[in-house]
């Protein structure tokens, strides 16, 4: 599988929107209101681009998604970075934190099973009655209900990076 | 009965239960003991639940939701906005876990 480095292809995007942050001990719950502010930027940075409300909503959402992820399992004293640009195909939203290995097992994993699954509103479901709160990856499942788009792991050369993109058309209809 | 918190409310009346704001907690124990206080309370077999005034469910929101009606004996009616991509796609599949006990109304 390939490397790439987040920020592949930021020269050639029309619109880009990057930002890193350090989780420490003290600011998990500045973090946790700064998600909220990117989301409801982000939302706004895109609809000035011309896109559609509905769809600047949705890649607002799921990026608020994956930004609770990189929050919740980063680990501490390390850098998150958060990178969202756009093509006229499509949208990409990538991230990139620092894990353990079992969390970032339990992301590839999902990532990975997502591709197996033929139903996926039945496994929402299923996901949703097995008591794992915290440790599903139900954040992923909604992103991908709600947006439609195609998610994957990047590998890194660092064994701690958990590199997540998400490409969602720039013009599908949700 | 009304849970409150910054940006958002859980507001209780009669057998209704609505939700407004935006609700995106990492921990959803205080709402989940609400939502217990909450099934004790109502009388009758049915309630009624509104998420037309919420404008964002995190995913650990959605769990919470998903643990109150899967864990309550009562009948659910559930009220979305079908505009909104997150209720449309989300909310209808809580009915999916209890089909002979939850409605979807848009």
């Amino acid at each position: 599988m390939e490397h790439q480095p987040i920020g592949n292809g930021v020269e050639n995007s029309e619109f880009a929107y990057i930002f890193k942050f350090k989780k420490t001990d003290a600011n998990f719950n500045d973090l946790w209101a700064m998600k909220s502010s990117a989301r409801e930027s982000l939302r706004d940075w895109l609809i000035a681009w011309v896109c559609d409300p509905k769809t600047a909503e949705n890649c607002a959402n799921a990026c608020s998604e994956l930004i609770e992820n990189c929050i919740k399992f980063s680990i501490v004293d390390t850098v998150s970075t958060v990178l969202i640009r756009i093509n006229e195909a499509s949208i990409v939203v990538e991230t990139r934190n620092m894990a353990d290995e079992h969390n970032l097992r339990m992301v590839q994993n999902m990532i990975q099973k997502l591709a197996t699954i033929d139903d996926l509103r039945e496994y929402f479901a299923q996901t949703l009655l097995t008591p794992n709160r915290g440790k599903s990856q139900l954040g992923i499942l909604k992103i991908i209900m709600e947006t439609k788009g195609a998610i994957s792991f990047v590998n890194s050369s660092d064994d701690r990076a958990v590199h997540i993109r998400l490409e969602i058309d720039s013009f599908s209809k949700l | 009965m009304i849970y409150s918190e910054k940006g958002f409310e859980i507001e209780l009346t009669g057998n209704e239960l609505e939700f407004s704001g935006k609700l995106e907690k990492m921990d959803y124990s205080e709402i989940d003991q609400f939502l217990r206080d909450v099934d004790a309370q109502v009388s009758g077999d049915v309630c009624i639940l509104r998420f037309n005034r919420l404008a964002y469910l995190n995913s650990s929101g959605i769990r919470a939701v998903a643990s109150f009606v899967i864990e309550s004996s009562k009948r659910f009616e559930i009220h979305i906005d079908r505009a909104v991509t997150w209720q449309k796609t989300n909310i209808p599949v809580l009915e999916t876990l209890k089909p002979d006990r939850i409605r979807i109304v848009s």
